[in-house]
């Protein structure tokens, strides 16, 4: 079911009115159960994976709990991470890795037939399975008590608008709000339809009409790759991934809103940082927050010297590309990102420039300093390079296309392209721009009620006239 | 924003009567507004569109054709994009007067499961041609999908929605938008206002546009071809004896020599006429659009010519065969 679709608004507003009509313990049950019919709508066959593994880490975090001996914990800890781990490697990665190394001893001269099975990947995996894991690290290391109630913890990992692409929630912010009874204020009613609606506004308006340009770049249809061809293909790639997701998580912000439910935000305005550093401030924040606090700390994070930091920056970077998807275009992307943020940092430290800006120092330096421009354009720039490894099936095809900047050519098509591409980014750009001065955590929070639903309104009518193509899934559910 | 906590009975109520005030006055802005927008296109759109206009008044011909006992016989054209590019209608007509007269009914982008249908509905809505003739070529016999809104707002019949989901194994967001495409005129034609409107602001888009419906021909195998086409035009050919009508086949460029041999052979097997005015050996660059695909204006008048002939001997062929001029 998208979050785009008649099919899902129907879906949401049947849910939220029949919620709030029953008490706090049957609001979870209809929720959990709502959870579960959204899941099976997207593939029934995986259910019971998700529920094996919620009952398998329910039992263990009780278990890591309960017990006083640090080897049963560890033991229980280990089992509960590998089968997490182990569901995602096979269900995820077999395929990847098995192909990969017949491929590696293909060059070797060794030829191997290998067993490549048709393994279907199951939606959300990759969301629901982190948040399984940073749960039972969570209660391992203390800092959470394990749920009660089997049903809380399966709401906490199943709440359907987080469930299939994020945000990840953590723990500790998530699971009091499923243990304790909601409240909806007029505010945040009013707040969570703003959201969808703006959501609803970045995925169908924004993302859904850049996708066709950038399909159609990426796909040879408007000539071989060369310097307007790779502008406009980069571009609307940039432009439609940042809809796509940022439109995914209004809507999964609001669509929770409207059940009580805070998801803190996931974006803010990534397309205007100065650095690669910021970026990652600013971009995907619940999965930055997630590799953070599971997987760079762990690692050691910045307290072992430079050369282990950066070392545990470029292997937390691999990894978050590795997660993104099974393809070595992903493992290129994150060893990018991991590069440039390892040079900033050695920069950093030999020019001495300060670290990070304050909320208002950014505000000011953003605006008004010449060298802060240069900063952003080539902060955008390496990152919608870095995005065309995202969208090339393979590392030759994204060479392929960015090789193109090298030659050029034009056809009076492309002026239409670029005018296309401006029209469907601008309206998003002005929206970032407004929330970027205004750095409210909902748009418009400050503003009067009747403002806020001509403005909503005013949305939803411009995603019902100018929608794109509705086949185009969010990019992300693919994760 | 904080989330605050409360004991469940008070606040329960208090959230209750907000949430349910708040969500009457906004559900019935929504509804104001979907109705309006409903509205508005039901009776401005067909102006503003040149394309639907014509699908418009195609499907309502098409809908009053009769059988008659005196008078010119009728034939239902059904067909996509190709039959537009390929056939002139009024030209066609002339070939084919006094005996015969050509209705045709043609949506973009349509295969065989829309016309499958969607004679199914045109016969139920009344519709009863003597002769249906099918225009496509091989790899639309055999494609197994449909045009979607367009498709269920235009050529679907309500009662016929499961049918379609199970065949073509739609998921249930898929059938749940098929049924709203059935009733929602602004639903099933969205894609086209936006067109229309873009089209509008940018004038070069239909170029652009153009560029963007450029997909690579495949090859498809003629053994797989004439296992399905078999299949599938006996079943639409008992679609159209349901009312007494005759079915026939036309197979417009691109088109080779050895799947037009192919299939006019297989026609003869399964008594549905499959005529091929011209194969691609016929025609030149010239004779085609700059897609490579669909004729040009050149290409149409010498498809037009050839098709008009070789109905003409297929007419004649079945009255011999049937021993007795075409009757119900």
């Amino acid at each position: 079911m998208l979050f785009d679709t008649p099919a899902y608004l129907f879906f949401l507003s049947l849910v939220v009115i029949t919620y709030w009509h029953l008490n706090f313990r049957w609001q979870n049950f209809l929720l959990l159960i709502a959870s579960y019919v959204f899941y099976g709508w997207w593939d029934y066959r995986f259910l019971s994976l998700i529920f094996i593994s919620t009952v398998v880490d329910y039992y263990s975090a009780h278990f890591i709990s309960n017990s006083h001996k640090p080897l049963r914990r560890k033991i229980a800890l280990i089992i509960s991470l590998s089968i997490n781990l182990g569901f995602l490697s096979v269900f995820k990665y077999y395929n990847f890795f098995a192909d990969s190394f017949a491929h590696f001893l293909a060059l070797l001269g060794m030829h191997v037939s290998h067993a490549c099975l048709r393994i279907i990947l199951p939606p959300a995996i990759s969301f629901y399975t982190f948040q399984a894991l940073a749960y039972i690290v969570d209660v391992y290391y203390h800092r959470l008590k394990p749920a009660d109630s089997l049903i809380d913890y399966a709401l906490f990992i199943s709440l359907f608008p987080h469930l299939i692409a994020g945000p990840i929630q953590k723990p500790s912010h998530l699971l009091p709000q499923v243990q304790r009874p909601r409240v909806l204020s007029m505010n945040q009613l009013l707040g969570g339809l703003v959201l969808i609606a703006s959501g609803l506004f970045r995925k169908c308006v924004i993302a859904d009409n850049c996708a066709l340009l950038a399909d159609a770049a990426f796909e040879g249809k408007l000539g071989q790759p060369n310097l307007a061809v790779t502008a406009i293909g980069t571009y609307a790639f940039a432009w439609q991934i940042y809809g796509d997701f940022s439109g995914y998580s209004d809507i999964a912000r609001g669509s929770a809103q409207l059940l009580g439910f805070h998801f803190p935000i996931n974006f803010r305005q990534p397309y205007f940082s100065l650095s690669l550093q910021e970026f990652w401030r600013r971009w995907h924040i619940s999965l930055s927050s997630w590799l953070r606090d599971y997987l760079y700390v762990p690692l050691g994070g910045n307290r072992n010297g430079e050369l282990q930091t950066n070392r545990n920056i470029f292997v937390t970077m691999l990894i978050a590309g590795l997660w993104h998807g099974a393809n070595w275009t992903f493992v290129l992307w994150g060893a990018i990102h991991g590069l440039g943020l390892c040079i900033e940092r050695i920069f950093r430290s030999i020019f001495r420039f300060p670290k990070t800006h304050s909320h208002k120092a950014q505000q000011e330096y953003f605006f008004s300093s010449p060298v802060s421009f240069l900063k952003l354009t080539l902060t955008f720039h390496v990152v919608c390079f870095t995005w065309v490894c995202f969208r090339a099936p393979s590392i030759n095809d994204a060479f392929q296309f960015l090789k193109g900047i090298t030659r050029l050519a034009w056809m009076p098509e492309y002026a239409t392209a670029f005018l296309f591409l401006a029209i469907f980014t601008a309206p998003l750009f002005v929206i970032d721009l407004v929330n970027e001065w205004r750095r409210e955590e909902y748009p418009m929070e400050k503003h009067n009620p009747f403002f806020r639903v001509v403005v909503a309104l005013s949305l939803v009518v411009a995603s019902l006239i100018f929608a794109g193509n509705s086949t185009n899934a969010f990019i992300y559910f693919q994760f | 924003m904080p989330l605050s906590t409360s004991s469940s009975d008070d606040n329960r109520d208090q959230t209750s009567l907000a949430l349910r005030r708040a969500i009457v006055a906004i559900l019935s802005g929504l509804i104001i507004i979907v109705a309006l927008i409903e509205v508005s296109i039901r009776g401005y759109f067909w102006k503003m569109s040149v394309t639907h206009d014509r699908i418009r008044l195609e499907a309502a011909a098409a809908v009053q054709i009769k059988k008659r006992a005196a008078g010119p016989k009728n034939i239902l054209l059904l067909g996509n994009s190709l039959l537009q590019a390929a056939v002139n209608i009024e030209e066609l007509n002339r070939h084919l007067q006094p005996n015969w007269r050509v209705i045709r009914f043609s949506i973009d982008q349509t295969t065989y499961y829309d016309w499958y249908y969607g004679l199914r509905r045109l016969l139920a809505e009344g519709a009863s041609p003597d002769v249906v003739m099918f225009c496509a070529e091989p790899r639309h016999i055999i494609c197994s999908s449909v045009h979607n809104e367009i498709f269920a707002y235009y050529l679907m019949h309500r009662k016929d929605i499961l049918d379609v989901s199970q065949k073509l194994d739609m998921t249930p967001s898929q059938t749940f938008e098929l049924v709203l495409a059935n009733t929602s005129a602004y639903w099933a034609l969205r894609k086209e206002i936006r067109k229309n409107l873009l089209g509008r602001l940018l004038p070069g888009l239909r170029d652009l546009a153009l560029l963007f419906a450029q997909r690579a021909i495949e090859p498809t195998r003629l053994e797989e071809i004439l296992i399905s086409s078999k299949a599938r035009l006996k079943e639409i050919k008992e679609i159209a004896a349901s009312r007494g009508s005759l079915l026939g086949v036309v197979l417009p460029p691109p088109l080779t020599k050895e799947h037009a041999y192919a299939l006019s052979s297989l026609g003869e097997d399964i008594c549905v006429p499959i005529i091929a005015p011209l194969t691609n050996d016929n025609l030149r660059y010239t004779d085609y659009e700059r897609d490579g695909y669909h004729l040009s204006a050149e290409g149409r008048e010498k498809f037009t010519r050839a098709m008009s002939a070789a109905l003409l001997d297929a007419l004649d062929e079945w009255e011999l065969a049937f021993s007795s001029p075409i009757t119900p």
